[in-house]
């Protein structure tokens, strides 16, 4: 946020700019220190004193203020740290060819004194030149392919990414690391399973839960155990690499359709969903533990490129009081929809048992209309475990009303409602490929050690 | 050793002190508790890197190195630390308590609050913050105490976080307690204004008493002081670790003749034209020691040391000067302490290490002259390499006068233990909006009253010396001030303090001891129903758990018609019994109750 008209009237009044050093009057008393871009509410003048403090000072008509020296590089000392270039790095052929593909996130990010908040900014290079490890295990190979918060991306961005991917491998490459924002990471991750199929080699997506301009970032061991594990595995296909525990000493590479950010801001936030984790590197020792089958590299493998999407679908979360004429909306305007029903059956509320529940016969007609010219899947709001809409009435009926079970994690099934509409509008080829087994994403058999214990 | 008698203002004298305390609430920015009790379950292992915004500042690439070699575990409790102090949530909005603490005493010390408080990332990265910062802001500006000597300047006052406890440090390895990592900390710093070592106390005193009048934790670890001291010419030096306040003006007189000292060194040396190029170090001279006498060397031989020397160009006689409370030589030998090893040098009794032969014969290899001194390193590899180095590059130093350093209060003295830090990296902690502080916030902290106004204040009621123990705890104090209003304000404070500590000692529980107990007990000797005497007693029943009925009834003064009846009664059941046998069956009724004294006087009366 800017500042209040006042003070910019008063810095322009007093020719000062943002970077001077000044000295202000008020009632009194003085205050001197560089004039900082608002990072507070707008009616304070931040003040960074000669301790490197930052304090607000409210101006009023009496407040003066005299500028003793322009220090106009404050402002670009503060917003472009100065790092070292990475020098063209040299090409060494025992090594692997990484492509890291940066798109974003809290992984490349710094502060933004507009906002208060961090942003990202770092180019590819710059990465690299603050994880010096990586270019220890492989040749690196950076691009920039956009900056965003993973919450802000676009279907578009999805496409553009499995695109890159295709180019990267035509190129030529032992695997690719995309840096990417927490938030949606997992969507990504899933969409890619999708759109780019039959991979030759690993693609890694790997985000970072503290920001790189704190000591305590994960970002950077994140980077590093992605790097050892495509230098050292045979490992192929989609997969996200973040820490295993809130420790620094391991990473998970965890299945692309069977993961989901199930905390807010731990370094382990990524827990694998209905499955195991893909495998284990540890930090130090590099050593590598898989728990699960998985397709090997084979650089000879042709990529399936299949990045059709179509936008008009919704993810709906059932909860008491819902009511169908929310749904109108959606009925016009999608092709496709994911429920996100409740327990084992996903149910919705369509039982009529007295007063209050008679508007329950309009969800269940209302959803009989919507399904005659939309896909409508179910998934469970609970997450874990896997859906059964057998086993009790309401499920039996939702099925009768053309609303089918979709045996994913609810975000998985959206991604691969949206690719499927974007490569045929036809019901019965939709429903062949929802229930075929793209990229992992089915949920078939549960094992037992799947659902996290609750003692600690 | 020459006492001096110095004149501090005419050697330059400048002295600070940076107060650091521990307040008594909820961590600054989360929920947890900040005491601490519970027995860590959890370890966390982290590493920190150096992050964007130390590059430029220091090499990156030692840094690197440095932060590469190091893994920091952290041990927690998870009922007593939460994700918070783990790095693993952003923190809460600051701590409402200890911000209203926190502005209590900018007001106390007339300090200007700013309009808007902004937390700021001091960079640390020697693990003891797991985020690799410390949150810290300024809430005061430009404020002052009042002392003996006229006002010291306050600069500033922060309200920040404590950081975490080191439990053991290993090889590349440090362990922490997780658990002080958050308490909030008001840090006072004042100018460099205080004019002498005994100044520097009182001011420490002064702000000390402050801080405790207003909600802080008590008790050791809970206040810890930092003070800076230069002189014309010399350089600031912080010492830190102090543990008492009586030794802050030795150690701070001894600091100043340190510098005298140097300063005076510097003098000579450049008089003798002493340039560095004439310092020589040998590595492994080992060789000559091998037949040696020595017990000390025979014994580090024994366990694998070698020895390296050096030569101080024109020194000899210099390092038995006093630096204070330890010659120049301890003091240079305490630069080698920091890798555990010392120095033997040729301005010592080398006899008494049986080591003069040698010490001849390293003259003869070095080709020193008469006046240069030798000194020697015994130890083992790498540190032994490091030690030298670092003995050297300071003895170099004494050319220049006085480096910059922070020192640890050592006894009366203090040493060395690490470069002064450079000015930190801060940066805005972008995870907590700045503070709006309002007038009427400002209006609505009221400050308490200093305890040493108190203490005064109090001392008009009770004996000073009673008055100096109750200001000391504030649970005695709030005890004393809602209890005075109604009671003999003396015998009051002779109960809270005495009695209870001889009770202490006695091994009674007076925890167990509350207000009520006490009004209750006062009453009653308020009323005159038992006497003041029974005080001790009736707080050991109290303790056992005994009621106030019980206390009024056992103890119930007894006039003299009733004491006559009572022995008249006791005659009658028992006749022909005898005087002392009649006081003790009667005093074991009666005891506390009355005096034996008085007893007495009946029974003979009654007898006769």
């Amino acid at each position: 946020m800017d500042y209040s008209k006042t003070i910019l009237d008063l810095l322009k009044k007093s020719s000062v700019k943002i970077g001077d050093k000044i000295l202000m009057t008020k009632s009194e008393k003085e205050y001197s220190g560089i004039v900082m871009p608002n990072t507070g509410s707008s009616e304070c003048i931040v003040l960074k004193l000669d301790s490197g403090y930052n304090i607000g000072i409210e101006i009023d008509e009496k407040t003066h203020i005299k500028k003793l020296s322009e220090e106009a590089h404050v402002e670009g000392k503060m917003v472009s740290r100065k790092l070292q270039r990475i020098e063209k790095l040299k090409f060494d052929p025992k090594k692997p060819t990484i492509a890291i593909l940066n798109a974003g996130g809290t992984i490349a990010s710094r502060i933004d004194y507009r906002t208060g908040g961090v942003t990202p900014v770092f180019t590819s290079e710059e990465l690299v030149s603050m994880v010096p490890e990586l270019a220890e295990i492989a040749n690196i190979r950076c691009k920039m392919v956009f900056q965003m918060w993973s919450e802000d991306m676009e279907p578009e961005h999805w496409q553009i990414l499995a695109k890159e991917i295709a180019e990267e491998i035509e190129e030529g490459c032992e695997g690719i690391i995309i840096t990417h924002g927490t938030d949606y990471l997992h969507y990504t991750a899933a969409i890619l399973a999708f759109m780019v199929q039959s991979l030759p080699i690993p693609v890694l997506i790997v985000g970072s839960q503290r920001s790189s301009d704190r000591g305590s970032s994960d970002g950077a061991m994140n980077l590093i155990c992605a790097s050892k594990f495509i230098a050292s595995s045979d490992f192929s296909g989609v997969a996200i690499c973040m820490h295993a525990n809130s420790s620094d000493n391991s990473c998970y590479i965890l299945p692309a359709c069977k993961t989901r950010k199930m905390h807010t801001s731990r370094r382990d936030a990524f827990r694998p969903i209905n499955s195991k984790p893909i495998a284990i590197v540890d930090y130090k020792s590099e050593k590598i533990e898989f728990f699960l089958d998985y397709q090997k590299k084979d650089y000879k493998r042709k990529l399936i490129l299949e990045t059709r999407y179509d936008k008009k679908i919704a993810l709906i979360k059932s909860y008491p009081g819902f009511r169908a004429e929310q749904l109108d909306w959606y009925e016009k305007n999608c092709n496709g929809i994911i429920f996100e029903g409740s327990g084992m059956a996903g149910n919705l509320p369509i039982n009529i048992l007295d007063d209050h529940t008679k508007h329950h016969k309009d969800f269940l007609e209302k959803l009989k209309k919507i399904t005659e010219k939309t896909a409508v899947y179910m998934t469970s709001q609970c997450i874990f475990g896997r859906l059964n809409m057998n086993v009790y009435t309401t499920g039996r009926d939702l099925q009768a009303a053309g609303c089918q079970p979709a045996y994913m994690i609810p975000e998985v099934a959206l991604v691969k409602l949206g690719w499927i509409l974007g490569q045929t509008k036809d019901p019965k080829q939709i429903k062949e490929m929802m229930e075929k087994d793209f990229a992992g994403e089915i949920i078939e058999r549960s094992e037992l050690d799947e659902f996290p214990p609750n003692d600690l | 050793m020459e006492e001096k008698q110095v004149d501090y203002k005419k050697i330059g004298f400048r002295c600070g002190i940076e107060i650091h305390q521990r307040l008594d609430t909820k961590k600054l920015f989360c929920p947890c508790k900040s005491t601490q009790s519970t027995e860590p379950t959890l370890e966390i292992v982290r590493n920190l890197r150096p992050s964007a915004g130390e590059l430029g500042a220091i090499d990156p690439a030692a840094l690197f190195e440095f932060l590469k070699a190091k893994t920091f575990i952290y041990k927690l409790s998870p009922n007593e630390s939460c994700e918070v102090e783990a790095d693993e949530a952003p923190p809460h909005a600051m701590n409402k308590e200890a911000l209203s603490i926190g502005l209590e005493v900018c007001k106390m010390l007339e300090s200007d609050i700013p309009n808007e408080i902004h937390v700021m990332r001091k960079t640390v990265i020697d693990g003891s913050n797991t985020s690799g910062f410390q949150r810290t802001s300024v809430i005061g500006i430009n404020g002052l105490l009042k002392t003996s000597k006229g006002n010291v300047g306050i600069l500033s006052i922060c309200l920040e976080e404590e950081s975490a406890r080191i439990e053991e440090r290993t090889e590349g390895k440090v362990i922490y307690r997780l658990n002080g990592l958050g308490i909030p900390l008001v840090e006072i710093a004042t100018d460099s204004t205080i004019q002498s070592p005994e100044h520097a106390k009182e001011v420490a005193f002064s702000l000390g008493m402050l801080l405790r009048s207003t909600k802080v934790q008590r008790g050791i670890g809970t206040i810890r002081q930092d003070i800076n001291v230069s002189i014309a010419n010399g350089a600031r030096i912080e010492i830190k670790g102090f543990q008492q306040l009586e030794n802050v003006p030795k150690v701070v007189e001894n600091e100043v003749i340190r510098q005298l000292t140097l300063l005076e060194v510097k003098d000579i040396l450049k008089k003798k034209g002493v340039k560095e190029k004439d310092f020589l170090t040998k590595e492994n001279v080992t060789g000559i020691f091998r037949k040696t006498e020595s017990d000390f060397i025979k014994k580090a031989f024994n366990e694998g040391s070698v020895i390296h020397s050096a030569l101080l160009p024109r020194f000899e006689g210099l390092l038995k000067k006093s630096c204070g409370d330890r010659t120049l030589g301890k003091e240079l030998s305490s630069y080698a302490g920091v890798y555990g090893l010392g120095i033997i040098h040729t301005d010592e009794d080398l006899d008494k290490y049986k080591l003069y032969q040698e010490f001849q014969e390293l003259r003869k290899i070095l080709k020193a002259k008469e006046d240069d001194l030798i000194l020697i390193i015994v130890g083992k590899n790498p540190n032994i390499d490091k030690a030298l180095s670092l003995v050297i590059e300071r003895a170099k130093q004494m050319l220049l006068g006085v480096p910059e350093e922070t020192r640890i209060a050592d006894g009366e003295g203090s040493k060395y233990t690490r470069p002064l830090p450079g000015s930190e990296r801060m940066y805005p902690e972008t995870d907590i909006p700045s503070i709006r502080i309002t007038k009427e916030l400002i209006d609505s902290i009221k400050i308490s009253k200093s305890l040493i106004e108190i203490q005064e204040e109090i001392s008009k009621e009770i004996p000073e010396q009673l008055a100096e123990q109750i200001v000391k705890s504030p649970t005695l104090l709030k005890y004393y001030q809602e209890t005075k209003k109604n009671f003999d304000p003396v015998m009051v404070a002779n109960t809270l303090t005495n009695t209870l500590k001889m009770l202490k000692r006695d091994n009674h529980d007076t925890d167990k001891i509350n207000k009520d107990h006490l009004i209750g007990l006062f009453t009653l000797i308020e009323k005159k129903k038992i006497s003041k005497e029974i005080i001790p007693q009736a707080l050991i029943d109290m303790i056992e758990g005994k009621s106030l009925g019980y206390i009024e009834s056992r103890y119930k003064i007894i006039d003299d018609s009733q004491l006559r009846s009572l022995v008249k009664q006791a005659i009658r059941q028992t006749p022909g019994i005898k005087e002392s046998l009649l006081m003790g069956v009667l005093m074991k009724d009666l005891r506390g109750t009355i005096s034996g004294e008085r007893l007495m006087k009946i029974i003979r009366e009654e007898m006769n």
